[in-house]
């Protein structure tokens, strides 16, 4: 008969007015938990796509619009890098700390999923969400020696239909006017999901993707362009012999012009969805025009390295001792390479930053309006205890009598404030976890996390102490009571 | 075994008076001994145990139960001695109504020494007959049965001195004798000594040793 037990009679004896004060914590602490479990996933589906490489390379700019367009396939390029620039880094050219490089070349889509063009390693080298593999629930990984090979994400596959075997073909752009190219891709594999973007996205050959003729250079002229008016000018244009090319003037002269229309520059957020922006669009119509053009008068001299370019290039530093990444993105960013400068940024920090910019504040601000409910839940424990202890003097004064001592009976008054607090603080973890659990279809639609029962935060452990705390500075009045209780007069009272 | 000496006790009044409640030169009682104390409503039989069982403390005066003089302990050292060496039973509602019959006893226990021992537990229960209702709760027994939950209660730690205040006064007189018949043969059997306040002459004439306490009290509260 341990004192927590007669604390516990002491709540059955009460236990309507227990179970609704307990059940105020619950709702106090589910709403904790809700919030901490959203953000949760909210942060882990940001980080997800950012695991498996240790640096994005890009054209200068902004490190959020390159990690944003790089990860999250949101908003447009920052620029393009020369595809000459890829190989020197990939052949340990420029930084011999470099393991592995993966290209990602933006720029197309199919009925709203972007296309990527990349090459094979994407999936089978890079790992996502603490190391797991990339794999396919049907077919296969693309071959590198196939140009027209396509591998669709777990999502995109499931929304446009596509099977190994299909065929379909890509756009220029990724809005819904964008123009079509005749090439087409045939399906190879369809990844599982993943949860990351990935998921949203099909990935072809980039050798495939440079075949179809809309070199990346022109969706992310435009780019460039808008990114110079707002940041500091791109120094990623190479000196590029087919420059004279009425072509290529064409297109900077009509990327100029897209400059000058209003729309805003990096903080478009020109997502992969269907649902583009209004200015968003308007661009794109230019960018049409200026493809369709190109696609007629230029004759698919592809195998010219100078007409190829990338967007972006993944990075594996080999061993990653403690260090390495950040010198090597420091020789990167410091450094001109063949004219060339560059951007490299660890992704993580960069998705924390966007996190902590975005959504940390709100996540902060639902935290303590849930924490302020808990708190009020915690005085409405104190309010119903303090209304039960005259009527509960003579049973404290019958402890007194059979020995108990002042401390004993405080104890116990202690004991029962965080009992009710502990006991609704879990009910209110089951609920928060519970509701979670509801909505986990949804939350895995919307973010590609799946979440399940047992989805718990480290943080929610901060609940166990602070609740104790709670608990105990909400039953310290209540327990004084018990503590300066007169026993002589308390027996003496009728009850 | 029981012992007290110029033992004194007043309470303060709200008007700012002293009532004197208890000036009692020499009471004593010996091991085993069964002692029945009457006295009018007032005298201060209440307030007398009490003060021996360390509840209230005595403004003067020793007051001595089995060796210990308890006006020398501190209030803390007074609850754990009560726990250790004294029973108490009172008129009515003895029981923590959260509690089942067994668990009663079992607190008594826990009080007194940190654990409990379910088997004496139990065993005490029989003996007052009620060995079938030891999960009930007091709202499911009778007043009488309560009572005799209280007896196996307050010899539960096998104190010395068994206090009982009016214990039945709130039952049937057929259920009176019953209780008195227990209290007085579990106390015989455990060898405690015994003292029990009463109104009912029918239960004071039992007594071999009846003690007036305004013979022995020179505080005579006026009504
Ligand atoms: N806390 C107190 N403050 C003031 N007066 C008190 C207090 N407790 C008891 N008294 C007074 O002390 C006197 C003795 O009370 P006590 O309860 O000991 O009487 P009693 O002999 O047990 O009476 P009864 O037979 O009715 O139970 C009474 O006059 C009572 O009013
Ligand atoms: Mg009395």
């Amino acid at each position: 008969m341990s004192l927590w037990k007669i604390a516990w009679r002491s709540i059955q004896q009460r236990a309507v007015a227990s179970g609704l004060t307990a059940f105020s914590m619950a709702l106090g602490v589910s709403l904790v938990v809700t919030v901490l479990v959203f953000f949760g996933v909210l942060y882990q589906s940001l980080h997800r796509g950012a695991e498996g490489y240790d640096l994005i390379v890009g054209p200068r700019g902004g490190p959020e619009q390159l990690v944003l367009s790089t990860i999250f396939y949101i908003g447009d390029p920052v620029g393009k890098l020369p595809y000459q620039f890829y190989k020197d880094l990939e052949e340990g050219r420029i930084n011999k700390n470099v393991e592995a490089v993966i290209p990602v070349c933006l720029g197309h889509s199919f009925q709203g999923f972007r296309v990527i063009g990349t090459t094979p390693e994407i999936f089978d080298r890079l790992t996502y969400f603490g190391g797991r593999s990339y794999e396919f629930a049907d077919g296969d990984n693309f071959a590198s020696d196939d140009p027209f090979a396509a591998v669709a994400g777990a999502v995109a596959a499931k929304e446009t239909g596509l099977r190994p075997g299909a065929k379909f073909k890509a756009t220029h752009g990724t809005g819904q006017s964008a123009a079509q190219h005749d090439e087409e891709f045939t399906v190879t594999g369809v990844l599982k999901p993943t949860g990351t973007p990935v998921d949203r996205a099909i990935f072809v050959n980039m050798e495939g993707f440079y075949l179809i003729h809309s070199p990346v250079g022109q969706s992310s002229h435009r780019d460039t362009d808008t990114a110079a008016s707002h940041a500091e000018p791109p120094a990623t244009q190479k000196p590029d012999p087919t420059e004279a090319d009425s072509d290529r003037q064409m297109a900077s002269a009509e990327g100029a012009e897209a400059s000058h229309s209003p729309r805003p520059a990096a903080a478009n957020v020109n997502g992969a969805t269907p649902e583009t922006s209004v200015t968003g669009a308007a661009a794109e119509t230019h960018t049409d025009d200026r493809s369709n053009t190109h696609h007629q008068n230029h004759q698919h001299d592809h195998d010219h390295d100078n007409h190829r370019e990338v967007s972006a290039l993944l990075v594996i530093v080999p061993d990653r001792p403690p260090g390495l990444v950040e010198k090597v993105a420091f020789e990167l960013n410091n450094g001109t390479f063949d004219g060339v400068q560059v951007q490299a940024v660890v992704p993580g920090r960069v998705v924390a930053s966007l996190f902590e910019r975005f959504v940390g504040k709100l996540e902060a601000v639902l935290l303590v309006m849930a924490v302020l409910i808990v708190v009020v839940a915690g005085v409405g424990i104190m309010v119903s205890m303090y209304n039960s202890m005259s009527e509960r003097r003579r049973e404290i004064a019958i402890m007194r009598a059979l020995g108990a001592n002042r401390v004993t009976v405080m104890l116990v008054v202690l004991m029962e404030s965080i009992l009710l607090s502990l006991g609704g603080g879990a009910l209110g973890m089951l609920l928060g976890h519970g509701l979670v659990t509801v909505l986990a279809p949804w939350i895995a639609q919307w973010t590609g996390v799946s979440v399940g029962l047992f989805q718990f935060r480290l943080v929610e452990l901060l609940l166990v102490p602070g609740l104790i705390v709670l608990a105990s500075v909400v039953g310290y009045l209540p327990a004084v009571i018990a503590y300066r209780t007169d026993v002589a007069e308390a027996l003496t009272a009728n009850p | 075994m029981l012992e007290l000496i110029d033992v004194r006790k007043s309470f303060l009044l709200p008007n700012g008076e002293q009532l004197s409640v208890l000036d009692i030169p020499e009471f004593r009682a010996a091991a085993g001994e069964q002692v029945v104390l009457v006295g009018r409503s007032g005298c201060g039989k209440t307030t007398l145990l009490h003060v021996i069982a360390g509840i209230s403390r005595a403004d003067s005066g020793r007051v001595k139960v089995n060796g210990w003089d308890i006006s020398l302990l501190s209030e803390a050292e007074r609850d754990r001695f009560r726990a250790e060496h004294i029973g108490y039973v009172f008129q009515t509602f003895n029981l923590l109504p959260g509690f089942t019959a067994l668990e009663n006893v079992l607190v008594a226990m826990r009080f007194a020494r940190g654990h409990v021992d379910k088997a004496r537990a139990k065993q005490l229960l029989n003996r007052v007959g009620l060995g079938n209702r030891m999960s009930h709760r007091p709202p499911m027994l009778s007043v009488g049965e309560q009572q005799r939950v209280a007896v196996a209660r307050a010899l539960a730690n096998k104190p010395k001195l068994l206090l009982a205040d009016e214990p039945t006064a709130s039952v049937d007189s057929g259920n009176q004798q019953a209780i008195l018949d227990l209290i007085r043969e579990t106390c015989q059997e455990e060898n405690v000594t015994l003292l029990l306040v009463t109104h009912a002459p029918e239960v004071a004439q039992q007594f071999q040793r009846i003690e007036y306490l305004e013979k022995f009290n020179r505080a005579v509260v006026k009504l």
